[in-house]
């Protein structure tokens, strides 16, 4: 009779534990997600509200009328400086900077590792660790000697020009942030590529020089066909990087039509004259967030599971 | 004078001498099966012999021709790795051609050579899978077939656990000189 009261109470009192531990967990995390969601919820709804919304209602109330005009407006006539054509053009600016930054840091991360990790050489470890400092470089303590680079470089941009008529890219603005991305995310993706294919099986390499495949086609062949997991993880970590710099934006493409997005976008939301238009500013930095947003939903699906098992026996 | 001569092979890795003056002679069509405990230089010896490691000193001749300084590829060697090292991205056809690619054979010969390989080895029907969708025994057995679709003059390979068909096997040994069978813990050659 004892050992039946004993066990009853233990086991509901069991249960009951489970039940608010897990009324814990979940609380918990509803509540990080509403912080952290939040802010985007508050620049969504205010992107469809009109300005007397926002200026007599609740930031977090939901548009009584909603209204599309305030996302045509960021797009088409937002007032960057003294232009105003909305921020289509800088929208087209950033992607002609971030696709070239993005494939050449990758390609020659991948051809790093490949390197450092396939085809060893005495010094390998010390090029590599110098190569890791990259990554912990504060941008902020580069900017002058950078520009001093990139000022030397338009020198001979406009040398080039004024000899052959035209300047091969030296010197324009877009060029010069390809060149600073490319050089400071070097860094990373080789740190990406190298630990990857320090996994990699050796044994595939030495089969494909048996066959008689030369470097590159080992590279092409063999090394980068089987690389999609991390080419993902790269692509997707330098594209936010690259798309959401400000720093180097409007430091070495701050003026003009070359300006990328994030420098246009801080513009528009600090233009000093008139009313300050909300619902355009958060249409636009909505806009802005796009592209990242889809990278991420686009190639999440590529991660590849289970594409070396099978090649190598245990 | 032997197919095959080894003459005072030594390898060395920094300090470590590995291998310490190996004489060797095989004659054409023979089969030679080396047998020893963990780490007495089995695969290093085949390793050097096919030219994926670097020899100390002494001479590797084939048919008088010395092959020590040449690349893996130019040695007319073909080599089963103990992994299989089979390429995940390619399929079983894909695999068995690309040493054939690599050398610039043209595609009607390189489809004739994987038929008549795959016959030999009862893979027909897997030509067009890959790796990952085969079995133990199949991937070894496409593994044979890469090497043995190379006209070569010896074949090299190294193995710990019977996993292919005793049937294949012997099918193999007695339609080429260089192929093995899988004993446990031996380096064939």
């Amino acid at each position: 009779m004892s050992a039946v009261t004993s066990t009853l109470p233990s086991a509901a009192s069991a249960s009951r534990n489970r039940l608010f531990s897990r009324i814990f967990i979940y609380g918990l995390l509803v509540i990080f997600a509403i912080i952290y969601l939040m802010p985007l919820f508050v620049m969504l709804v205010t992107s469809f509200k009109t300005m007397d919304e926002i200026q007599n209602g609740n930031m977090l109330a939901l548009p009584q009328s909603p209204t599309i005009e305030p996302w045509f407006k960021a797009w088409g006539q937002a007032c960057v400086g003294l232009t105003c054509a909305g921020i289509k053009g800088y929208f087209w600016n950033s992607i002609k900077m971030v696709v070239p930054a993005v494939a050449i840091s990758t390609i020659m991360g991948a051809l790093n590792g490949y390197i450092l990790t396939k085809w060893r050489f005495p010094g390998h470890t010390l090029v590599f660790g110098l190569m890791l400092f990259a990554c912990f470089i504060p941008f902020q303590s580069v900017l002058l000697p950078m520009a001093t680079i990139l000022g030397s470089l338009g020198r001979f941009g406009a040398t080039l020009r004024d000899q052959i008529g035209m300047s091969l890219g030296f010197g324009n603005p877009t060029v010069n942030l390809v060149t600073v991305h490319v050089v400071y995310g070097l860094g990373f993706t080789t740190l990406f590529f190298r630990n990857y294919y320090e996994a990699f099986p050796t044994e595939l390499v030495k089969a494909a020089q048996v066959d008689g495949a030369s470097f590159f086609q080992i590279f092409r062949r063999i090394m980068l066909p089987n690389s999609l997991p991390i080419i993902v993880v790269t692509v997707i970590y330098q594209f936010t990087n690259i798309w959401n710099d400000f720093l180097f934006a409007s430091a070495y493409a701050g003026t003009g039509d070359s300006m990328p997005m994030t420098v246009a976008l801080n513009n528009v939301v600090n233009t000093s004259t008139g009313v300050v238009e909300y619902n355009v500013n958060m249409a636009a930095a909505m806009i802005a967030a796009l592209p990242t947003l889809l990278v991420y939903i686009l190639a999440g699906r590529y991660f590849v599971r289970g594409l070396m098992a099978g090649a190598v026996k245990g | 004078m032997a197919f095959l001569e080894i003459s005072g092979l030594k390898k060395r890795f920094g300090s470590l001498e590995i291998l310490k003056g190996i004489n060797l002679d095989l004659e054409k069509g023979g089969f030679l099966v080396l047998v020893g405990p963990s780490g007495c230089g089995k695969s290093t010896l085949l390793n050097t012999i096919a030219g994926l490691e670097s020899i100390t000193e002494g001479d590797i001749r084939v048919d008088g021709r010395s092959i020590a300084d040449l690349h893996p590829s130019k040695r007319d060697i073909a080599m089963v790795f103990q992994s299989y090292a089979l390429y995940p991205n390619m399929t079983v056809a894909g695999n068995i051609a690309f040493g054939m690619e690599m050398r610039g054979v043209p595609v009607e010969e390189r489809n004739k050579a994987i038929d008549k390989v795959a016959k030999v080895l009862q893979i027909g029907h897997l030509l067009n899978r890959k790796p990952s969708q085969l079995s133990g025994g199949q991937r070894q057995r496409v593994a044979m077939g890469r090497a043995l679709v190379r006209t070569r003059s010896c074949s090299c390979s190294t193995n710990r656990s019977p996993t292919s068909t005793p049937s294949c096997a012997s099918t193999c040994a007695s339609r080429s000189s260089g192929c093995t069978r899988r004993p446990a813990r031996r380096s064939s050659m």
